[in-house]
């Protein structure tokens, strides 16, 4: 059988025992364990002040977050009747969804049954939002937009009598690298208007913000006003110049480089490792599995459980799609 | 944090600057905290959130009344608290190497006392 496979053109090889696995059957697993450990990282975060945080004594009670929020979104409240059957009431019924959040996130890092786990923890990540509107921040936005792309890769590797999983993996990849792109330069077009990002005042105001408990030597940056327009101007020409250096595989894996850098950086300059590695783990996913696969030189003898089963893996490489 | 100044834009939301709301209460012992201070980092950008939704909408009145609500709660030995809504005022770099250092400017104040 052949299948005309661009994903697998650009694989570092194929066709021979040994050879890197090519990225069609990598980059869905990828995502998921990104997401996974991310997701897992940020819930541990919030574990010691849930109870301040989202719950029904949170400075915003989760029951008036679900009043205001519109009806047919999902909530915690929706289920209140069913799970106070359980002696699940109030409070314990949002530490109850918590854990089973929680608990999933672990599953889909081990990438026990993919498909049903990344749906599970798509639907409790949205009906844990329903009951949290107001403490969402931008990570929460972008980790469900990882999500549903979890939900929608396929949960299998693509072997030769599964062409149909094999395209809808080149397809949700290629939605994916699509929505990647216009993110991107949308947020590079919008901050280019202000000129906060010109001359450097806002990296100089983001790290130097109280809540932002980053490492950086505020009177260093102060010192040396480049710094932080050269950070400006860089952010800027990284994101409008995404779709234009990520597209064409030349220059990709030096823009990757570079976009990953940029929310290290955020990470480590302003300590939002959770927004940092949700956007690392979208573009790792996105565009990222190949450069992966052939740094770590992934074989099918390196296989274990959360990158698929080894025999699967063997008979996915020696095959040629 | 990023929704108080400007126009807002999901992509690209301008940096404002960063909201904080002060706890006093009269002891002994006397109670002097900024919210969000004392829990982990993703529950500061949590709370963080919570503040800048409530000053988007207009409401801080509102959000200093739940923050009440929930002082009393995890401390319930106190049978008063004030509140202080406000933001971190940040010089620029120029301000700063002239000697200028961040400040707290505040907006609103608000009492409350314990009602049982």
């Amino acid at each position: 059988m052949s299948v005309d496979n661009p994903s697998n053109a650009r694989s570092p090889a194929t066709g021979a025992s040994g050879a890197v696995l090519p990225p069609a059957h990598l980059w869905a697993r990828l995502l998921r364990l990104g997401m996974g450990w991310t997701l897992l990282f940020q819930a541990l975060g919030v574990w010691p002040n849930l109870k301040y945080i989202v719950t029904w004594n949170a400075i915003v009670p989760t029951s008036i977050t679900e009043m205001v929020n519109p009806r047919w979104f999902p909530h915690v409240g929706w289920f209140a009747p069913l799970l106070a059957h359980a002696g699940l009431d109030g409070q314990k019924a949002f530490v109850f969804f918590f854990a089973l959040y929680t608990l999933l996130l672990i599953a889909l890092i081990a990438n026990f049954y993919p498909k049903i786990t990344s749906l599970l923890v798509f639907v409790l990540h949205l009906v844990i939002e329903g009951s949290n509107d107001f403490t969402l921040y931008g990570v929460d936005r972008f980790a469900s937009i990882g999500l549903f792309y979890c939900v929608l890769a396929p949960g299998r590797i693509p072997l030769p009598e599964n062409s149909d999983i094999l395209w809808r993996s080149i397809a949700v990849r290629r939605l994916l690298q699509f929505h990647l792109l216009v993110l991107y330069w949308n947020a590079g077009i919008a901050k280019s208007f202000g000129p906060q990002w010109w001359h450097g005042e806002a990296v100089w105001r983001a790290v130097t913000q109280p809540v932002f408990r980053g490492m950086i030597d505020v009177a260093s940056l102060a010192a040396l006003p480049g710094v932080a327009v050269a950070a400006g101007i860089s952010t800027l020409v990284i994101e409008i110049g995404y779709p234009f250096f990520m597209l064409p595989k030349k220059p990709r894996p030096v823009w990757l480089a570079a976009v990953v850098s940029m929310h290290l950086g955020i990470g480590l300059f302003m300590d939002m490792w959770s927004f940092a590695f949700v956007m690392i783990a979208l573009n790792l996913g996105g565009f990222g599995a190949e450069y992966v696969a052939e740094l770590l030189h992934w074989r099918p003898q390196m296989a274990w459980r959360p990158f698929g089963r080894r025999a699967e893996m063997e008979r996915a490489v020696n095959t040629r799609l | 944090m990023t929704r108080t100044l400007g126009p807002y834009r999901f992509f690209a939301p301008p940096v404002g600057p960063q909201l904080f709301v002060q706890i006093h209460a009269e002891g002994p012992p006397a109670f002097d905290e900024i919210l969000g201070n004392d829990m982990t980092q993703e529950g500061a950008l949590k709370i963080g959130a919570t503040q800048s939704s409530f000053s988007f909408y207009r409401n801080v009145p509102l959000l200093l009344e739940f923050a009440g609500r929930q002082f009393f709660e995890r401390h319930p030995e106190y049978k008063t608290v004030e509140l202080t809504f406000g933001w971190y005022t940040v010089p620029s770099r120029s301000e700063w190497r002239s000697g200028e250092r961040m400040g707290m400017r505040k907006s609103l104040k608000m009492s409350f006392e314990r009602s049982d």
